[in-house]
């Protein structure tokens, strides 16, 4: 069974990729904010994370940054899926090596779901 | 030249109101020059006349014609003139000459302006027309004055040879003489070394010749010919000095060997002798003088003073003694310090003048020479003056407008060392206008956002005076000696003199709160759209299980109902993506990113996008796309937005079963895409608002209600932004094209913080 970590503080949105991912078959642990987040990933060595951006406390590229510093965490897989859009942030979590930038409102789940099987190969 | 010769006269006719032209035979051997007058004697005359029976007259002939004469002349109740003009054809006539000075120069570089007044227009005339006839090049104008139209003799052919001629100008005036006049002709043809002939009645000449004088004409310049006062014939004097030999008056022996020169004339100032030291120093022999008046080499004084030496000398009967600027047969100019006095006869009368010159040109050459110099002198020493007092002038100002500027003023020299800075630049930068003078300005510490120092390379003194060009920049801070920091504006300018950079001067503010602010409605957009969006994503994702069956399977009517919800709900979502488009295409904030693109790719990429909703409206579409489209620098992510745009649009408005066409061509330069549907068309009335933001027609509304309005505002500001050009074609009820451009060179880049949204 694959590990997916969902860093995401907005509840409701948290239980429905909760949910799907775990219909899907995936072990699925969850953080609200970056630093339980990088807590969570040093932790459990997750297959893949889900990265929100605009978070309360740390947010999320600083929690990447944190991230990369690790021996793990730096190889780790993170998909940022976020609702703000800005180049700056696009461009600096392309710097640190996310595999991807979405904005959670344009992509239906079902394609959310399906690029997380592409990355793991699934 | 002055022996009488036979002539016959062959017509005689009224030409104009008050004129009239004489034509008479002449021997095939009589020569003369174009200006000359010849005196016309009638052996018998039928009218008595106190002044005699001959009379002078300029020839209006030009002087290739051989044989034959043309004169023309006022006519009056004068019993000459009656008798001359009740002559018959055949009549014979007595005539001598050629008399007079005024001819066409030699060379044919200085134009030559005539001033004519009424029948004074003769000898010009003969002098235009052999000009004319002998290509001689000379560049006349004849202001030709009359007092009507009717009164212009030969106006006809002086405005034929002008259309003919590019050489010759004719300047018609009937009345005054005005100021205007020599302003068009000092713009035009006239300058300097301008010559200016004046013949008329002695009236014409005087106020012709003042009006030129008034107008700051040279003297020098201007040469007289009156009409001479009707003269008799050859007095006793004359007479008796054209007959004496040098024996019998040995007085003449000393006369003729004076070095001296002395001219003698008869009372008119017709010379009858003249010595050789006149001919040396005129230039003139005495065969060219004789006939001619001593205006020959004279006549460039003004007329008041030829007015004062005729009153002097004839009228008061006294000696007359000037200096005056004479010109020598070959033109050259020299002073003469000329002495008249008349001659009288035993009875007390006036028989005559004698006149003496002498060459003051050196002398008068010194005493310029001299004034040149002092004047010169006193001329730098006034300028140098005046420049003080400007220098010190400026400089006030400069520094008035200094000290009150409110942004920072610098300047920098060669080596970037700060020369100068006013209060307000001392009061941004923390540093005494004492203390700063002298640093090299890149000494002074500069950081970007993150605190890290801007190297030299980047500095934009160091750019600006390396390139020689304006620089400006805004994304820097400036580091104060207490350490704090603000974000400054800088804007260098190079001091470039004579191609080379010595210095620069910088203006620079602090623009701490306009950034916070910017930073602020950044954050301000991106905050309220991720706001929006979150519970908009929670909306999206939780209808979408619910139709997925994830929390159990639905009844139709649920299904239903549910993808109601998420359709609204779309509709949300995509109309928060196009506000927050909207707000960085309005701020200016949109990023264009060209790379070579396939625009056949990019249409089938988004037909396949859109194929599913084509297909459901049995819509059928026809791709005309150019096989060789080549490869055009754009942003396919906003292009792609473009198409994607426009597809929909033709597909939603477009009924079943109709047809939408893509066409892509080439001119050349640029590339053209055209959509065209058979759809509702807008309406003609509503057309113009089409690009307007949240703009629908009322049948596109009618058709289906929902729609935000955006998309074609948004198609195009990115087509513009490209390079390109957007517009439509439509009619209702029959369909609609949009075609839009983009050039083929392709889209500038535009840095920008912000793209597209999808």
């Amino acid at each position: 069974m694959h590990k997916i970590l969902l860093v995401e503080d907005d509840k409701l949105l948290l239980k429905a990729l909760e949910d799907k991912f775990t219909q899907e078959g995936f072990e699925v642990t969850t953080a609200a904010d970056g630093d339980e987040g990088v807590d969570s990933a040093l932790k459990n060595h997750p297959d893949i994370i889900l990265l929100d951006v605009l978070m309360p406390g740390t947010d999320g590229i600083t929690a990447l940054k944190l991230l990369r510093k690790d021996r793990w965490g730096k190889d780790a897989q993170v998909i940022v899926l976020t609702n703000l859009a800005d180049d700056a942030k696009v461009k600096e979590a392309e710097s640190l090596n996310a595999v991807g930038y979405f904005i959670k409102s344009n992509w239906h789940l079902e394609e959310i779901i399906k690029k997380v099987k592409r990355r793991l190969n699934l | 030249m002055n022996q009488a010769k036979k002539g016959t006269i062959i017509s005689i006719k009224e030409i104009a109101k008050r004129s009239a032209q004489v034509t008479i035979k002449v021997p095939d051997d009589f020569s003369f020059r174009s200006g000359q007058y010849i005196w016309l004697m009638i052996p018998q005359l039928k009218y008595p006349d106190v002044k005699g029976n001959s009379r002078m007259f300029s020839i209006a002939s030009s002087q290739n014609q051989r044989g034959q004469l043309d004169l023309i002349f006022r006519t009056s109740e004068s019993g000459y003139k009656k008798t001359l003009m009740e002559l018959t054809p055949g009549t014979e006539i007595i005539f001598s000459g050629p008399f007079g000075s005024l001819k066409l120069p030699q060379i044919n570089l200085t134009p030559l302006v005539f001033l004519a007044g009424g029948v004074g227009v003769a000898p010009f005339l003969s002098m235009i027309r052999y000009s004319r006839e002998s290509r001689s090049g000379h560049d006349i104008t004849l202001i030709y004055a009359n007092s009507g139209k009717e009164e212009a003799v030969y106006l006809d052919e002086l405005s034929q040879i002008e259309k003919e001629n590019p050489h010759f100008r004719l300047v018609t005036i009937f009345g005054q003489l005005e100021g205007g006049l020599l302003k068009q002709l000092k713009d035009g043809d006239a300058n300097s070394k301008t010559i200016w002939h004046i013949i008329g009645s002695q009236g014409f000449v005087n106020s012709a010749g003042k009006f030129l004088n008034d107008a700051g004409i040279s003297p020098n310049t201007i040469a007289f010919e009156e009409f001479y006062p009707e003269l008799a014939i050859p007095s006793d004097f004359q007479q008796r000095l054209k007959t004496s030999s040098i024996n019998k008056y040995p007085y003449f022996l000393a006369v003729e060997s004076s070095s001296n020169h002395i001219v003698i004339t008869d009372i008119n100032g017709i010379i009858l002798y003249a010595n050789k030291a006149a001919e040396n120093i005129t230039g003139y022999t005495f065969e060219e003088m004789k006939g001619n008046t001593p205006r020959l080499w004279g006549g460039l004084m003004s007329g008041d003073f030829y007015k004062g030496l005729w009153q002097t000398i004839k009228y008061d009967r006294q000696a007359f003694r000037a200096e005056v600027i004479n010109r020598r047969k070959n033109q050259d100019e020299y002073y003469a310090l000329i002495r008249i006095s008349p001659i009288l006869d035993e009875q007390g009368n006036l028989t005559g003048f004698v006149a003496t010159e002498e060459d003051i040109t050196s002398l008068k050459q010194k005493e310029k020479e001299l004034e040149n110099a002092k004047t010169a002198a006193r001329n730098v020493l006034e300028d140098s003056q005046a420049d003080k007092e400007k220098i010190a002038q400026d400089k006030a100002k400069d520094e008035a407008i200094l000290k009150n500027i409110g942004e920072g003023v610098l300047a920098i020299d060669l080596e970037r060392k700060i020369l100068f800075i006013n209060q307000a630049g001392e009061d941004l930068l923390g540093w005494k206008s004492a203390d700063i003078t002298g640093r090299v300005i890149n000494n002074l510490p500069l950081e970007d956002s993150e605190g890290r120092p801007i190297l030299l390379e980047k500095r934009p003194t160091y750019i600006a005076m390396k390139e020689a060009r304006n620089v400006i920049s805004s994304d820097y801070l400036f580091v104060r000696n207490d350490k704090s920091k603000f974000s400054i504006y800088i804007n260098v300018t190079p001091i470039i003199l004579n191609g080379k950079t010595t210095g620069a001067i910088v203006v620079f503010r602090d623009i701490s709160k306009e950034k916070s602010i910017d930073k602020a409605k950044t954050e301000f957009v991106s905050l309220a759209s991720h706001q929006l969006r979150t519970p908009l994503s929670a909306m999206k994702w939780f209808c979408e299980m619910l139709l997925n069956g994830d929390a159990g399977e639905l009844s139709p009517e649920q299904k239903e109902y549910t993808q109601n919800i998420s359709d609204s709900n779309d509709m949300i979502i995509a109309l928060v993506n196009a506000l927050l488009n909207i707000s960085r295409i309005e701020e200016g904030r949109l990023g264009v990113q060209p790379e070579p693109t396939d625009i056949k790719n990019l249409v089938f990429e988004v037909l396949g996008q859109l194929k599913k909703e084509a297909d459901e409206k049995k819509q059928q579409f026809s791709v005309f796309i150019n096989q060789n489209l080549p490869l055009i620098n754009i942003d396919p992510k906003l292009i792609r937005e473009v198409y994607i745009n426009l597809f929909s649009n033709a597909i939603k408005y477009t009924p079943l079963g109709g047809k939408i066409s893509i066409m892509v061509s080439v001119s050349p330069s640029e590339l053209i895409s055209r959509v065209s549907d058979s759809g509702i068309g807008i309406p003609k009335s509503q057309q113009g608002r089409v690009f307007k933001k949240f703009f629908r027609a009322d049948n596109a509304v009618k058709l289906q209600s929902e729609g935000i309005g955006l998309g074609l505002y948004l198609a195009k500001a990115i087509i513009q932004s490209s390079g390109g050009k957007i517009w439509f074609e439509s009619k209702e009820n029959q369909g609609t094209s949009f075609i839009f451009s983009l050039p083929l060179n392709g889209s500038p880049a535009k840095k920008g913080e912000v793209t597209l949204n999808n």
